[in-house]
């Protein structure tokens, strides 16, 4: 595990120990070895976690990055996506109370569409788990027939007849 | 390791597979030899006296006394693999780990568990686990006239090209999990031969019923696609980055579940025939 660093959680500082990051086309794409998780921000995403250096302050960021957006509704923008990147441990500081509620799905979507109707891309990320080995390979799903724990992806062939 | 170093070796082979050094040794004199099959094509001897990766194979067969059967046993380095009265399912558990040692393991490639086929010059890849369709889909795209490269792994160089690894296609029977083995030419196709451009990456799976209506996704989300599927993404996820990022760079991406493999046979492939014709890759 990378080292818990404190930091100003109202001036956000993107995280760089222990990231793998490629650039595509704008995309980053960014590969965390402590989780063995691999994310994809998009440009917008990308533009904003890369401007988190640690001096910026949320409005601050709204201005360099949505300025078509007006104040109230761009830091919501900017604090959504700081949310997201917080929880995915692409910021220091992780020991922080949530900048937003992300449950709160008719406030975001009122976000994007406001987003979207000034022409800007709304920040998304993807993110997906690594496979480990076996899990990659041709190997017998739980539920399935075995007659060998070799078989199994569990690793486990109960009572030689299916995998756990 | 020692305990099974003293057993009696009578046979063994030693061959590199994408640059891992693999080793089989028999109880039975001429046996290992018979198991060059199981192993990954492209294969070449080698003459090191020491390998990357060494399995044990200990066959049995009737004993001493009537009515004792000496079972069949395989080991990974010291690890027992498996313990069966039968060999068949010990030569499938070989065969699969070899498969994934080397995929995991070659130190020039990287291997995505995926189907590919080549067609108007580029490759087709189709990225999925086992029970994905993806084998039914690579057959179908092989009756209409595609080349076949692989139903289980897309081997990607370091300039992100595809490789073939042209094993039998694996299919089930439906309703069945058990797979069977079948030459493409029972397809009437070929086998590729040689490296070329990834042009589309579908990443889709099987759904009775399903429609196949894809949407594009990023080139960023398509190699998250593909890491997915990856088998040293958790061992040397720097260069599988790498490798993938230049895979897709190349490549149109699209996501959709589907029914029936002909229906999304034909479209795969008439996509790639449209886009050559007007050299488009819409691509995000």
């Amino acid at each position: 595990m990378g080292e818990r660093t404190k930091s100003d959680p109202e001036r956000p500082k993107a995280r760089n120990k222990d990231l793998l990051v490629e650039e595509m086309a704008g995309e980053l794409l960014i590969y965390d070895i402590t989780t063995d998780k691999a994310h994809c921000l998009n440009q917008s995403a990308a533009a904003l976690w890369k401007h988190c250096d640690g001096t910026r302050s949320v409005p601050e960021l709204r201005r360099h990055l949505f300025p078509g957006l007006a104040s109230d509704t761009g830091e919501q923008l900017v604090k959504a996506c700081l949310e997201r990147l917080r929880r995915r441990r692409l910021l220091e500081g992780e020991d922080q109370r949530p900048l937003v509620d992300l449950s709160r799905r008719e406030i975001l979507r009122k976000l994007v569409l406001a987003a979207t109707a000034a022409g800007i891309i709304t920040p998304l990320i993807s993110t997906v788990i690594a496979p480990t080995p076996a899990y990659a390979v041709s190997c017998v799903l739980s539920g399935q027939p075995c007659s060998s724990s070799a078989e199994c992806c569990s690793g486990v062939c109960i009572n030689r007849v299916v995998c756990l | 390791m020692a305990k099974i170093d003293g057993l009696g070796w009578a046979d063994g082979i030693a061959v590199n597979c994408f640059g891992v050094r693999i080793g089989i040794r028999t109880t039975e004199a001429g046996f290992a030899r018979s198991l060059e099959h199981l192993l990954p094509q492209g294969r070449k001897p080698t003459s090191s006296e020491t390998v990357d990766q060494l399995y044990s194979l200990i066959v049995g067969g009737p004993g001493p006394r009537p009515n004792v059967q000496r079972l069949h046993v395989l080991y990974s380095g010291a690890q027992r693999l498996a313990r069966e009265r039968e060999i068949s399912p010990i030569l499938r558990i070989l065969q699969t780990e070899i498969r994934r040692v080397v995929a995991e393991a070659a130190p020039r490639r990287v291997f995505v568990h995926a189907g590919v086929v080549e067609w108007c010059g580029r490759a087709i890849v189709i990225p999925g686990r086992s029970m994905s369709g993806k084998s039914t889909l690579v057959a179908e795209m092989v009756r209409l006239g595609a080349t076949y490269y692989s139903d289980e792994y897309a081997v990607l160089d370091g300039k992100g090209f595809v490789h073939p690894f042209p094993k039998p296609l694996s299919l089930r029977k439906p309703g069945s999990f058990e797979a069977f083995d079948h030459a493409v030419e029972e397809f009437g196709g070929r086998a590729g031969a040689k490296s070329i451009a990834v042009g589309l990456i579908a990443v889709t799976r099987y759904v009775p019923g399903a429609r196949w209506r894809p949407r594009e996704l990023t080139r960023g989300q398509g190699l998250l696609g593909l890491l997915t599927h990856s088998i040293a993404a958790r061992r040397q996820p720097s260069r599988v980055m790498r490798t993938l990022r230049l895979t897709v760079a190349q490549a149109a991406v699209f996501k959709s579940v589907r029914g029936e493999a002909s229906d999304t046979a034909k479209a795969l492939l008439s996509w790639v025939e449209n886009s050559n014709a007007t050299s488009e890759y819409t691509g995000r």
